[in-house]
C-alpha cells in the first residue's frame, strides 16, 4: 500500500527503555448534557516518551479533541475528566486545580489549535500576546520577552519579526499566523507539543510548510509531539506510532509502519481503505465507511464498531461482549475479538 | 465523483418551539403567567362586577379591603374595577401596535428588500429618520398634533415601532435573496411573488415574533408613559399610566395603592414579556443575530 | 477608512435632513391649528388668519421649512408662546439640568452593567447570571416614572435619605456661579462644598432611576458579548499558554465586550432622553424633559418642534461618534492588512 505523497522525514523512534514523560491511564472525559452524559473519552492509555512523534486519529466526534483538551484541564463545560490518571513527569494532573494546571499549560504541555485564524485576539499585536505567554512563565522583563519573540518568530520563518511583531493578527495570513502559534506553543520549552489538527484548516501547499516546521521545531527541541488528526498522510508522514480512536476508545495502539504494513483493527482497515490513492481510485468509486459513528451518550454492551463492521455485523459476540484490548504478535495492542484472525489475511 | 444539484427545502423552524415549550419549565411558568395576566384583564369586568367610573363620595380613599380588593380613589371609585378595564386598554392598545408595527413593517421590509434600487433607498432613509426621536417624543408630538387619546397614542407608537421591525427584516429578507436555495428557486422559473410568499416570507414569521414580544412590552411602557404625562387614554378612561398620575399625590401621603396597583400590574405584563421574549430568542435565534435586547 | 466616514456623514446629514422634515410637517400638517392653538377657541377666524400670516403659515410647506431651518442655522429657535420666552433661552436655561441628570445616569448605567454582567459571566456559579437575568429583567420592565414615585415615597419620605422632589437644591441654597451649568462641577470649580453635597444629593435619585432602563439594556447586551467571546478559540488559546481565568477575562475577554457596547450608544441615549423626560417631572426638576412635557400640554409648537430636531442631531451625532470611535479603536478597521 503506498500513501507517500510527500517526501518523508526521518521520525526519530522511541527508545522504550526511557522513561515515559506523559503517562496516560484509563482517562474518561464526560459532558454532562441536557439529553444525557456523553462520554467523550472512555478509559484511554498511553504513553509518550521525550521525543516521540505520536498520532491519535479518528473521525470527526471520535473523542479526539476532548482528549487533547482533558490533558490540560480545559474541557469546556459542562464537559469534565471524571475518571483516570494523567501523569507528567511523575506529577499528578488529574485533580490539580486550575492555578496548578495553569502552570502545567504552555510551561510544559503547550498546544496548537486547529483554526489559526480564530486563534489570536484581533485587539492585540502580536508582539503583546507573545511577551504576554512569555511572561506567564518567566521572570523577563517585557524587552527580554520582546526579544525572545523575535528570535523564536525568526526561527519559525516570520521575516523581519523586529517589525512585523507590531502588527495585528489580522495582517497575517493563516499560514503565518499558525506559524506564530507554533512559535507561542513551544515559547515556554514544553516537553509536550499537543497538535490538534493544525492544518486543517489551511490550504495544501501551506499545510505541507506548517508540518515540516513543527517536525523540524520537535526534532531540533526534543520534545514529543501528539498529532491529533484524521488525515492519515500526516501521520505516514511525520509520526512514529499510531493510536487509532473511535468512539472515545483507542482501538488500535501501534507502530506508524505497522499501521500501514498490517493494520490489525476493522476500523483502522477501513480508514486506510478510504485514503484516496489516485493511482488506484477508478472514477465513481470512492470508498466510505458505511454508517456512522455511534451515540456517545450510549455505553453500548458490545464493539462500539459493530453495527459499521465487516465482520462484527454478523457475530453475536460483537453485539454482546466488548472486546478488551490485546497484544498481537506485531506489537499492536487492538481492541477487537477477531483482530489477529483478519491479520492474517494480509490487508 | 459526480456533483448532484440538490435544491435545499427551507428548513421549517416551528418544530422547535413546540419540543422546547414541553421541555423548559420556565418558560411555560412565564408564559401562562402572562396569559393568566392577560385573560385576568380581558375577562376580568365579566366577573368583578363593579363598574370603573362608579363614583361613591361616602368610600373615598378606603385602603384595600373585601369590598374593594385594591381600596377606592378619591372619588370613592374601585381601584380593582380600574384596574382591570385599564389593563386591558394597556394590554389591547400594546397588542396593536405590536400587530399594526410588524405588517407595516414586514411589507416594507419585503419591498424595499427585493425591489432594491430607489424603494430600498427611500425606505431606509425613513425608518432612519424616524428612528432617530426618541418613540415617546415622537408619540408625545403625535398627541400633541391629534387629539390626545389612546388612539393617538397607538398611531405614535406604532409609527415609531414599524421601522425598528423594518430595520431588522429587510436585512433578513436581503440575506435570503443571497442564499442557495432562493437563488435556486428563482433559477428554476419560480414566479416572484411566489418567491417572496412561500420562501422568503416563512423565514421572517419567528423573527417578528420575536420583535413583537420585545415591541409590546416596550409599548405597554410607553403607553403609560404617555398616560402619565396627560397625552395617553383621558380620564375617565381607565388606563395603567393615567391612574398612577391619578394615584401620583396620594402615592407619597399613603394612599398608596390608587398607584400602586397599576405600576405592580405594568411591571409584572413587562417583565414577563422580558422573559418570554428572552427565552424565546434562546430558541429561534441561538447565534442572536437578528435581535439584540431592546 | 475615510471614505467610510465620509459616507457615513453623508447619511447622518441624510437622516437629520428627513427627521427634521418629518418633524416639520408633523407639526403643520396635522390637524390641530398651530394659529388657532394659540390664539384659543374664542378667537375670531380673521384673528386667526392674522396670526397665520404673521406666522408664516399660509406659505408653502417647503418655504416655511427652508424658513424655520434657515432661522436655526443663525441660532434663532422661534419664540416660546407659553412661557413669553425664546426657545433659545428656554434651551439654554434647562439643558445644564438635564445634561448633569443624563451624564451621572449614564456613569451610573455602564459602571453597573459592566460590573454586573462581568461578574455574572466571569463567576463559575449559576445564580449571579440568574440573578442578573432577573434584575435586568424587572429594570427593563419598570415604569421609570412609578420606579420614581416609588422612590421618592420610601427613600426620600419613609427614611428621608434622599430630598423630596424639589429640583436641583435645597430651597434656600444659593445656585454656583454659572461655568458649565452642570451644579455639581460648578460648586466644585467655586470650591463650595456645602453646595457640592447638595447638589449631588439632589441628583443621585433622579440619576439611578433614570439609569435603570439603560442599565438593564446594557448589561444583558454585555453579558451576551462576553458569553459570546468566552467562546472564541483565542480564548482557549490564551488559556493554553498558561494564562489563568482572570488575566484572560480581563486582557481578552472584556476588552471585546466593551467594544461592542459603543454600537448601542445611541439606544442607549434614546432610552436616557425617554427616561429623564418622564423622570424629571415626577422629582421636579427643572430640564427639558419636564419642559417638554409642559410645552407639549400647552401645544406650544415652538418648543416641541426644536426639542424633537434637537434630541433627532444629538441621536444622529452619537451614533456616528460611536461608529468612529468603533472604527479607531478596533485594529482591524485602523489598520489595513498587509
Amino acid at each position: 500500500m503506498s500513501h507517500a505523497s510527500l517526501p518523508l522525514l526521518s521520525p526519530r523512534p522511541a527508545s522504550p527503555d526511557e522513561a515515559p514523560v506523559l503517562a496516560v491511564r484509563g482517562l474518561r472525559t464526560d459532558f454532562e448534557a441536557r439529553t444525557g452524559t456523553v462520554h467523550a473519552v472512555r478509559d484511554v492509555t498511553f504513553d509518550v516518551r521525550k521525543g516521540q512523534r505520536l498520532a491519535i486519529v479518528g473521525e470527526s466526534g471520535s473523542g479526539k479533541s476532548a482528549l487533547a483538551m482533558s490533558l490540560v484541564g480545559l474541557v469546556p463545560p459542562p464537559g469534565r475528566v471524571v475518571g483516570g490518571s494523567i501523569s507528567l513527569n511523575g506529577k499528578e494532573l488529574v485533580g490539580l486545580d486550575d492555578n496548578g494546571m495553569s502552570q502545567v499549560r504552555g510551561r510544559d504541555i503547550g498546544l496548537v489549535f486547529q483554526d489559526p485564524m480564530a486563534a489570536l485576539d484581533p485587539l492585540r499585536t502580536i508582539g503583546s500576546q507573545f511577551v504576554e505567554t512569555i511572561r506567564v512563565h518567566q521572570d523577563v522583563s517585557v524587552r527580554t520577552a520582546r526579544k525572545m519573540a523575535c528570535e523564536l518568530l525568526a526561527e519559525v520563518g516570520v521575516n523581519d519579526p523586529a517589525r512585523r511583531i507590531a502588527d495585528y493578527p489580522h495582517q497575517y495570513s493563516g499560514g503565518m499566523r499558525q506559524r506564530v502559534l507554533i512559535a507561542m506553543a513551544i515559547a515556554n520549552d514544553p516537553a509536550v507539543v499537543i497538535a490538534d489538527e493544525p492544518t486543517t484548516a489551511l490550504d495544501v501547499t501551506t499545510q505541507a510548510q506548517v508540518l515540516d516546521l513543527l517536525a523540524k521545531i520537535c526534532d531540533e527541541r526534543g520534545n514529543a509531539l501528539i498529532m491529533i488528526t484524521h488525515n492519515l498522510g500526516i501521520v505516514e508522514e511525520l509520526c512514529d506510532s499510531v493510536n487509532v480512536m473511535y468512539a472515545g476508545r483507542f482501538v488500535e495502539s501501534t507502530s506508524a509502519r505497522s499501521l500501514f504494513e498490517t493494520p490489525a483493527h476493522p476500523y483502522s482497515q477501513a480508514l486506510l481503505d478510504c485514503v484516496i490513492d489516485p493511482a488506484t481510485t477508478r472514477r465513481g468509486a470512492m470508498p466510505a465507511i458505511p454508517g456512522s459513528p455511534p451515540d456517545l451518550s450510549v455505553d453500548e454492551p458490545g464493539c462500539p464498531f459493530a453495527p459499521r463492521c465487516p465482520i462484527g455485523r454478523n457475530e453475536p459476540r460483537c453485539a454482546t461482549e466488548r472486546p478488551e484490548p490485546r497484544t498481537l504478535s506485531t506489537g499492536a495492542v487492538v481492541r477487537c475479538h477477531f483482530a489477529s484472525d483478519i491479520t492474517g489475511g494480509e490487508a | 465523483m459526480t456533483a448532484v444539484a440538490v435544491t435545499p427545502a427551507s428548513p421549517a423552524r416551528s418544530r422547535p418551539i413546540r419540543s422546547f415549550l414541553k421541555r423548559d419549565a420556565a418558560l411555560t411558568l412565564t408564559l401562562s403567567l402572562l396569559a393568566a395576566l392577560i385573560l385576568l384583564t380581558l375577562i376580568g369586568p365579566f366577573l368583578w362586577r363593579v363598574a370603573p367610573d362608579d363614583i361613591n363620595l361616602s368610600a373615598v380613599l378606603q385602603p384595600p379591603s373585601v369590598a374593594h380588593p385594591m381600596g377606592t380613589d378619591d372619588t370613592g371609585r374601585d381601584v380593582l374595577a380600574r384596574f382591570l378595564a385599564g389593563g386591558r386598554t394597556s394590554m389591547l392598545a400594546g397588542l396593536g401596535i405590536a400587530l399594526i408595527g410588524a405588517v407595516v413593517g414586514c411589507v416594507t421590509a419585503l419591498l424595499a428588500g427585493s425591489m432594491r434600487g430607489w424603494v430600498d433607498t427611500v425606505f431606509t432613509w425613513l425608518t432612519n429618520s424616524i428612528l432617530c426621536f426618541p418613540a415617546i417624543l415622537l408619540a408625545m408630538a403625535i398627541a400633541m398634533a391629534l387629539q390626545p387619546g389612546v388612539t393617538a397614542a397607538v398611531i405614535g407608537l406604532s409609527l415609531h415601532s414599524f421601522p425598528w421591525y423594518m430595520r431588522t427584516l429587510r436585512g433578513e429578507v436581503m440575506r435570503l435573496y443571497g442564499q442557495d436555495f432562493i437563488r435556486s428557486t428563482t433559477a428554476l422559473g419560480a414566479h416572484p411573488g411566489r418567491v417572496l410568499f412561500r420562501h422568503v416570507f416563512p423565514h421572517l414569521v419567528p423573527i417578528m415574533i420575536l420583535q413583537m414580544a420585545a415591541v409590546f412590552g416596550a409599548a405597554v411602557l410607553s403607553l403609560a408613559a404617555l398616560g402619565f404625562l396627560g397625552l395617553g387614554a383621558q380620564p375617565p378612561t381607565a388606563e395603567w399610566g393615567e391612574m398612577i398620575t391619578e394615584g401620583q399625590q396620594f402615592f407619597l401621603t399613603g394612599q398608596w395603592w390608587i398607584a400602586g396597583f397599576p405600576g405592580l400590574g405594568l411591571l409584572v405584563a413587562v417583565t414577563l414579556t422580558t422573559l418570554i421574549a428572552d427565552r424565546a430568542r434562546e430558541v429561534l435565534d441561538p447565534r442572536g443575530e437578528f435581535t439584540q435586547a431592546k | 477608512m475615510l471614505s467610510t466616514i465620509l459616507k457615513k456623514l453623508g447619511v447622518s446629514v441624510a437622516t437629520i435632513f428627513g427627521a427634521s422634515l418629518f418633524a416639520f410637517i408633523l407639526l403643520r400638517k396635522v390637524p390641530g391649528d398651530p394659529a388657532r392653538a394659540i390664539a384659543g377657541d374664542t378667537a375670531t377666524p380673521e384673528t386667526i388668519a392674522a396670526l397665520r400670516k404673521s406666522m408664516g403659515l399660509d406659505e408653502n410647506i417647503l418655504v416655511q421649512y427652508g424658513k424655520y431651518m434657515e432661522s436655526i442655522f443663525r441660532g434663532d429657535f422661534g419664540f416660546s408662546y407659553s412661557t413669553g420666552t425664546p426657545v433659545g433661552t428656554l434651551l439654554s436655561q434647562r439643558l445644564p439640568a438635564t445634561l448633569e441628570l443624563g451624564l451621572l445616569s449614564v456613569i451610573i448605567a455602564i459602571g453597573a452593567a459592566v460590573l454586573t454582567a462581568g461578574m455574572a459571566v466571569y463567576s463559575r456559579r449559576r445564580w449571579p447570571d440568574k440573578a442578573l437575568r432577573i434584575s435586568s429583567s424587572l429594570a427593563m420592565g419598570s415604569p421609570p416614572f412609578w420606579i420614581a414615585l416609588l422612590a421618592l415615597m420610601v427613600l426620600s419620605i419613609q427614611f428621608g435619605i434622599f430630598p423630596g422632589p424639589e429640583g436641583r437644591l435645597s430651597p434656600g441654597v444659593i445656585k454656583p456661579p454659572a461655568v458649565t451649568g452642570l451644579f455639581t462641577i460648578d460648586s466644585l470649580l467655586a470650591g463650595q462644598w456645602a453646595t457640592f453635597g447638595n447638589a449631588l444629593w439632589h441628583l443621585v435619585l433622579p440619576a439611578a432611576v433614570v439609569a435603570l432602563g439603560p442599565f438593564a439594556f446594557l448589561s444583558r447586551l454585555y453579558r451576551n458579548q462576553l458569553r459570546g467571546t468566552l467562546r472564541e478559540t483565542f480564548v482557549t488559546v490564551a488559556r493554553s499558554h498558561g494564562l489563568r481565568r482572570f488575566p484572560v477575562f480581563n486582557r481578552h475577554v472584556a476588552p471585546h465586550g466593551l467594544l461592542s457596547l459603543l454600537p448601542a450608544a445611541s439606544l442607549l441615549f434614546a432610552d436616557l432622553l425617554a427616561g429623564s423626560l418622564l423622570v424629571e417631572k415626577v422629582f421636579g426638576w427643572p430640564g427639558v424633559g419636564s419642559m417638554t412635557a409642559d410645552a407639549i400640554i400647552q401645544k406650544d409648537f415652538a418648543v416641541v418642534q426644536a426639542v424633537l430636531l434637537l434630541a433627532a442631531i444629538l441621536y444622529v451625532v452619537v451614533t456616528l461618534l460611536a461608529d468612529v470611535l468603533m472604527a479607531a479603536a478596533d485594529p482591524r478597521t485602523r489598520v489595513g492588512a498587509r
